[in-house]
């Protein structure tokens, strides 16, 4: 699966490239989520843009994560655009990095810890479809299966016996998957 | 757009099987390295002196400094030379934390036992006596320990551990036990200890404290150390004794009590002076008690100071003056000079003549000092990052005159 997002990023970048064709038109999207996973709710804000050519739309985004550890996804996007009774659906993926950089000091009753964060991937998959409404206005509405990944990590001293003490760094490596319904105004 | 909106959530709701928070835990985990017993006395003796890394207490004897590496022997200094000191030696003693030297033999303990060493000649041990048992606290209450085994290391394994994955039982955190600090005491024949020691010499008995209690040796064959008798002192925190006179001084995490050995194998308690619960290494000079009070994170309390107790009755000692400190350690007193490892304040000298208005009159910075023994007019003071010699012939203007250093794990 997170060798299916890496190649998904890795497609859409390269695609929006090689895009730069005439028949093509711009496009932006901002977008708002709601994110559904092991934690409790929270919100995703992005905004998006990129090319259009025909049915394909490539682009890069960026956004503000709040799941478990706020942080700043950025990321390239490529949609698969059809055409059915009136809507439009689509298929989506993206991928690239979730950044995410703070320290943390928490006291613990041997002494402040300090956790340092940083990011990891982040990438999507899932569909959706655009639709009008007050005649002009384009929304997207989708659900993608969401991964991103913080990285964490803190020294901790391990006592052996008196005036034994050890010193090791752990790191956490935090995966989080969710699930995103996302409502975009396309314009 | 109610069944779009209605499809979306249905797809995010089958997604839900997969929604989970998946945690991979990178860290070090030490495992214990087991010897036999028999493994382990066949392995006491000498080697090449080998790098100071991890020091525990200090003792003096007849212009030697023995010093205490955690959990895997003493290294002998030869510092007859103060300008020059030389690591001659190093005791192989798994476990050893404490230590005391009566004539040539070397007193220390393996865990649970205790081990006599003849130490004639430094580059040659030989293990003279082991006494099994006899600090039955040393085990390690949180292992499933073979009794018939020692841990003789330990081992740092790098592991990744999956959320819901668990710590094996070879870890220890630094919340299941609290460290205990160490020396011993005087007379012709026997070495002299820091004030952290928790072994102390009192012409030819071996005492010896841990959390609760108090032990008896008979070493008046210095190589055939025979165990007397243990006595339960009623207390608990229990952290350094001082033998001095016919006393024996012990300090607690609660306060000070002085013991009489008049009758030199029935201990008993004559006084006791309490203070907050703090750590309080505690040395005396006879008319004197002088207690270093300090807090951290195994001691707790809220005070760093040194307290002047008034012990010409010693059956209520009293209170007489109490002096503000940085995070005093271990001290040590020669004549009018008294030297107070102050922690990361460093080493400071102050003239006591007037225990009532004792004034400092030099400080040494620079160096984590913990502990100090004093002798004529040189100090072996025990920091973090070295053993440090320092003559004090002017209290005002200590000279550094030499270091060993440390080269302490990362």
């Amino acid at each position: 699966m997170i060798r299916g997002f890496i190649f998904a990023g890795a497609l859409s970048f390269f695609s929006s490239i090689q895009a730069q064709v005439k028949d093509q038109r711009l496009w932006a999207m901002p977008e708002v989520g709601i994110q559904i996973g092991a934690q409790e709710p929270s919100l995703d804000f992005r905004f998006q843009g990129g090319i259009q050519r025909k049915n394909w739309m490539f682009g890069a985004g960026v956004g503000v994560d709040l799941y478990r550890f706020s942080s700043t996804p950025v990321y390239a996007q490529v949609r698969k655009l059809f055409h059915f009774r009136g809507t439009t659906p689509f298929l989506l993926a993206s991928g690239g990095y979730n950044f995410k950089q703070s320290s943390d000091t928490v006291s613990t009753w041997t002494g402040p810890r300090i956790y340092d964060r940083s990011g990891g991937y982040y990438g999507e998959f899932g569909g959706g479809f655009v639709f009008r409404v007050f005649k002009k206005e384009r929304l997207s509405l989708s659900v993608v299966k969401n991964i991103k990944q913080v990285k964490e990590s803190y020294e901790n001293d391990y006592w052996l016996g008196p005036g034994q003490t050890r010193t090791a760094r752990t790191t956490n490596l935090y995966t989080m998957h969710r699930a995103v319904i996302r409502l975009g105004w396309r314009f | 757009m109610k069944r779009i909106l209605g499809l979306s959530i249905l797809i995010a709701l089958l997604f839900q099987s997969c929604l989970k928070d998946n945690i991979s835990s990178k860290t070090t985990i030490y495992r214990p390295v087991y010897k036999t017993k028999e493994e382990v006395r066949a392995n006491i003796k000498s080697s090449a002196p080998v790098e100071l890394t991890a020091p525990g207490k200090i003792y003096y004897k007849d212009g030697f400094a023995f010093l205490n590496e955690l959990y895997k022997g003493v290294h002998i200094i030869d510092i007859r030379n103060v300008a020059s000191p030389k690591n001659i030696a190093f005791v192989n003693i798994p476990g050893a934390v404490d230590m005391a030297v009566r004539g040539n033999v070397l007193y220390a303990d393996m865990y649970t036992d205790l081990v006599a060493i003849d130490i004639s000649n430094p580059q040659q041990v030989k293990l003279q006596q082991v006494l099994q048992g006899v600090f039955p606290q040393r085990y390690y209450p949180n292992f499933d320990n073979d009794t018939g085994k020692i841990i003789v290391d330990w081992q740092a394994i790098d592991t990744v551990l999956q959320e819901g994955e668990y710590f094996d039982w070879g870890l220890r955190r630094e919340d299941m036990m609290f460290a205990m600090p160490a020396a011993a005491g005087g007379g012709t024949t026997n070495g002299t200890g820091g004030s952290m020691a928790r072994f102390g010499l009192r012409e030819d008995r071996l005492y010896t404290v841990d959390n609760t209690d108090l032990k008896v040796f008979d070493v008046s064959i210095p190589e055939r150390p025979l165990y007397i008798r243990n006595v339960n002192t009623g207390n608990w925190g229990i952290e350094t004794i001082f033998p001095f006179g016919n006393n024996l001084f012990i300090g607690s995490m609660t306060g000070m009590f002085i013991y009489d050995v008049t009758a030199k194998d029935l201990p008993k308690q004559i006084g006791t002076f309490t203070h907050a619960r703090v750590c309080d290494p505690v040395i005396s000079d006879g008319k004197h008690a002088f207690v270093t009070l300090r807090n951290g994170s195994q001691c707790q309390g809220f005070i760093n100071q040194l307290d002047v107790v008034d012990i010409s009755n010693l059956t209520k000692p009293t209170l007489l003056k109490s002096y503000p400190l940085t995070n005093p350690h271990g001290l040590s007193k020669v004549g009018e000079v008294l030297v107070i490892c102050d922690g990361a304040d460093g080493l400071k000298l102050f003239n006591a003549s007037d225990v009532k208005n004792i004034r400092q009159t030099a400080h040494v910075k620079g160096m984590n000092a913990y502990d100090v023994i004093a002798w004529g007019t040189v100090a072996m003071v025990s920091a973090a990052d070295a053993l440090y010699l320092i003559d004090f012939s002017d209290p005002a203007k200590p000279v550094i005159k030499s270091s060993i250093s440390i080269n302490s794990p990362k």
